[in-house]
């Protein structure tokens, strides 16, 4: 038992933390309030290094390990950037490229991991459909097998990134009879006839990422485009999910650090009965209870990306355990961090309403709580 | 931002136990796995009995090397192999969990402190041998902060020696301890005080009923005049230094038992659930069993982990150690009674008898949060750690 980091990976998070304070975290508030992808912000995490942070150099990414990936992730949360930026930039990275990584064929990673790598293509991860959502083998896009490649029809939803990317990795049924045997991904790029997206949500939350309808209508996609093996998309998903419960957890792991910073700071400055507030026990509680959140969420995401890096087989119980601890025992801390700031963490300005209701997709996406409990459940 | 450079010290990340820290453990599981049921027998002997039962355990277990960890100074450097063998007497039984702990743990870090060979060649060696008892007095009725309370124990110098007088409610082992430490008052420092039981002065009251760890002894101690002689005196001690240390050292021994107890309830329920038919099916597979039980195997998992980071870090002396001991305690202190209540739930009525496992559980899972430094002093401890590393 050891929990070590690396003076690499230290150095890193450090280096992340202080470009996102820089670079980053002060366009947070104007893009959650317009509901506007804030591209600027996501052109400078390309030039960074973080949007292909765990791919191999020579396809345009840094080499970094799962941990280090994590610690970034962390680090953009404590820094302050919102949820909408580092939701988009898990879905692009990790839902999207990662799967054409981790599946495709050499051509199809020289062709795409590099330009997602860079930021210049942005990617999104298509699964959830307007009838299935929890229940993904429910999904009923079809992709029929015609002479010059795949006939895609149905739609997606809620899917992040959607109308704003050049490339979607898109589950769809190839063999409707064999439920979950019968999903596959295909790579289809922005521009393919019968490709189109719909309206762009308005959400609680992480605003500045946008959700999106897809909608393919006897859409063509190329023979070669399909990623993986045919009918092995069910088990492509459930892997993908696994960064959902791991590395896209990691800003919210952050944001709990930035809420016990600035509650701690706050409650020192801020003057109620003629004493600052820390003093009174009930806010002191609420420190406490926040401190005690963010370190045993750190132990819990931590322990995914090790298992990761030691390339161990897919740890679905230990993911679904942080994935649920993450998305249902945050909420009270969080809640708390609102209260300490009394009124003001009601407003914009103090930027927690928008921490509180970003961390409300905890529990939904990636699988609700709900969805982690069956699997836990299961593996009793 | 607290400095996490300490984090950096280790030997390399690893979610498993290496086979160095596992060593005390594996021995401990050889010596004892077979003799669950006699642990059980703890729980319903009498004192004599008991005080019987605890040396054999004792004895045993001085052989695996597990009753001299964490006594010294420097036993951070041995937290870890402590903290993976120790998990294994946390799930066995509390009751022995804590006796050991006060005797060896506790008791043995006083002992340890003194620099005084007397005390070392009769206290010290057959307490590590496993052949003696220790108990150890430092909670009063009096309230510590209010100079004017008159519930002090002191002591005061008398010839070559000192007399001690004054009582300590609550002493873990009071009832078959061979020797008894306690802290008392000596010219406004503290001093630690052992004493021979049987000595002249001491009066050890009667074994005090509680509600859970029915294996446990625990008794009053009340001293008039008990004469110590220097050799068995510790201190006075310059600062909190040392108790604080034995206070956080507690800290995390009970975070280990709330986890222990987490997993004993947790088996036990799910066991149940797996077994028990409703409507045609185990229980298990309805949702409201189901998920219930994945909600408690959360809150264990985290628990577990959260006190192996904590144990972890101060086994690297790092900055943070104290806080993560506290965030550790309170947390597994507070999942124990969840866990305890929800297990309780799914045992249905069955479990609800007076002798079912998890009603023992149950009763049991109260202590963490009231012993040692309580969940509220711990939560404030916490916070204050908390507003010194944000300064404004
Ligand atoms: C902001 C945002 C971004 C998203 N991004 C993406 C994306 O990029 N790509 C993508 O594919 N999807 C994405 N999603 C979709 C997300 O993964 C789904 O919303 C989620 O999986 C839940 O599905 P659903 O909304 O259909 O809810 P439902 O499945 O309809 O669930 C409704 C309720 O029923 C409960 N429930 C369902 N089944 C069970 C059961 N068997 N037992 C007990 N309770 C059950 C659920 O827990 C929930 O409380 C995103 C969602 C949001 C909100
Ligand atoms: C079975 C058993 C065995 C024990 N064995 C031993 C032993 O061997 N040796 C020994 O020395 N002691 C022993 N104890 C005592 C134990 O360590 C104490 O009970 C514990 O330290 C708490 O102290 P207390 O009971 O005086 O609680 P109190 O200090 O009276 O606290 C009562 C309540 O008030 C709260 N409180 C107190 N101060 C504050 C504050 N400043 N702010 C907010 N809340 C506060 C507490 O958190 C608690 O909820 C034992 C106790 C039991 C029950």
């Amino acid at each position: 038992m050891d929990f070590t980091l690396t003076p690499e990976q230290l150095l890193f998070s450090e280096q992340v933390y202080r470009f996102a304070r820089q670079e980053l975290a002060d366009r947070a508030a104007a893009h959650d309030s317009d509901h506007l992808f804030d591209k600027l912000a996501w052109d400078r995490l390309g030039q960074f290094g973080l949007l292909g942070l765990h791919f191999p150099e020579e396809l345009g990414g840094c080499g970094a390990d799962v941990m280090t990936s994590v610690l970034a992730g962390e680090a953009l949360g404590r820094a302050g950037v919102d949820g909408g930026l580092t939701l988009a930039w898990g879905a692009h990275t990790y839902l999207c490229a990662d799967t054409i990584f981790t599946h495709g064929n050499p051509d199809q990673r020289r062709t795409y991991i590099p330009k997602l790598a860079s930021g210049e293509w942005i990617g999104c991860m298509g699964l959830t459909e307007p009838g299935a959502g929890s229940d993904v083998a429910g999904i009923r896009t079809r992709a029929l097998r015609v002479e010059d490649g795949w006939l895609l029809n149905g739609s997606k939803t809620f899917i992040t990134n959607g109308s704003i990317a050049n490339l979607a990795v898109v589950y769809a049924k190839t063999n409707p009879q064999a439920g979950r045997m019968g999903m596959s991904a295909f790579i289809v790029e922005k521009g393919t006839p019968g490709f189109s997206t719909g309206r762009d949500f308005q959400k609680m939350g992480v605003r500045s990422s946008c959700t999106s309808e897809l909608f393919f209508e006897d859409c063509l996609v190329p023979a070669e485009n399909l990623l993986g093996p045919e009918n092995a998309g069910f088990f492509m998903a459930m892997q993908t999910v696994e960064w959902d419960r791991s590395t896209l957890l990691a800003p919210f792991v952050g944001s709990l650090a930035f809420l016990l910073e600035r509650c701690s700071r706050y409650a020192q400055q801020r003057e109620q009965f003629g004493r600052p507030i820390a003093q009174f026990q009930a806010v002191k509680h609420k420190l406490a209870d926040l401190k005690i959140c963010l370190e045993a969420a750190r132990s819990l995401v931590y322990r995914i990306a090790w298992c990761k890096d030691q390339k161990r087989p897919l740890n679905h119980l230990e993911a679904a355990i942080a994935k649920l601890f993450l998305g249902d025992w945050t909420l009270g801390p969080t809640h708390d961090a609102l209260l300490v700031h009394g009124g003001y963490g009601y407003c914009s300005e103090y930027e927690i309403e928008r921490v509180f209701r970003d961390g409300r997709l905890a529990p939904i996406g990636g699988g609700t709580s709900d969805i982690q409990k069956m699997i836990i459940s299961r593996m009793l | 931002m607290p400095d996490r450079t300490q984090d950096c010290r280790g030997g390399g990340m690893n979610f498993d136990w290496t086979g160095e820290q596992k060593q005390v453990r594996d021995r401990l599981n050889a010596a004892l796995k077979g003799d669950l049921g006699a642990i059980g027998e703890l729980e319903r002997a009498d004192i004599e009995g008991n005080r019987q039962l605890l040396l054999g355990f004792l004895s045993r277990m001085a052989d695996t090397g597990y009753l001299g960890l964490g006594q010294v100074a420097d036993a951070h450097i041995d937290i870890m192999t402590l903290v993976a063998a120790r998990e294994l007497l946390a799930q066995w039984s509390g009751s022995l969990f804590l006796a050991v702990e006060a005797s060896s743990r506790l008791f043995g870090t006083l002992a340890a402190a003194s620099d005084q060979e007397d005390l070392h060649r009769q206290v010290l060696t057959p307490l590590r041998q496993g052949k003696s008892i220790g108990a150890v007095g430092m909670t009063e009725d009096r309230d510590a902060s209010d100079p004017a309370d008159t519930g002090r124990t002191v002591a005061i110098a008398d010839g070559d020696g000192y007399l001690v007088t004054g009582r300590k409610p609550f002493v873990t082992n009071g009832p078959i301890a061979d020797w008894i430490a306690v802290t008392a008052d000596l010219d406004a420092q503290v001093a630690v005080f052992f004493l021979p039981c049987g000595h002249p002065g001491l009066a050890i009251g009667p074994p005090i009923p509680t509600l859970g760890f029915d294996g446990l002894t625990v008794s009053s101690v009340e001293l008039t005049e008990a004469r110590v002689s220097p050799p068995f005196v510790l201190g006075p001690l310059p600062d909190q230094g040392l108790l604080d240390l034995l206070r956080l050292r507690e800290d995390l021994a009970l975070a280990q038992l709330s986890v222990g107890l987490m997993q004993s309830t947790f088996d036990a329920a799910r066991f149940h659930a797996k077994k028990h038919k409703r409507g045609g099916k185990p229980i298990l597979h309805y949702q409201e069993i189901g998920f219930k039980l994945a909600e408690l195997l959360t809150l264990l998992q985290t628990a577990q982990l959260l006190t192996y980071r904590a144990a972890w870090m101060w086994s690297y002396q790092a900055e943070q150690a104290p806080t993560l001991v506290r965030c550790a305690k309170v947390f597994a202190a507070e999942a124990a009674q969840t866990v305890a209540a929800a297990a309780l739930q799914i045992g249905g009525g069955r479990s609800y008898l007076a002798d079912h496992p998890l009603t023992r559980f149950y009763r049991e899972s109260g202590y963490p949060g009231l012993a040692g430094t309580t969940t509220e002093r711990c939560r404030m401890a916490i916070a204050d750690d908390m507003i010194k590393q944000h300064p404004v």
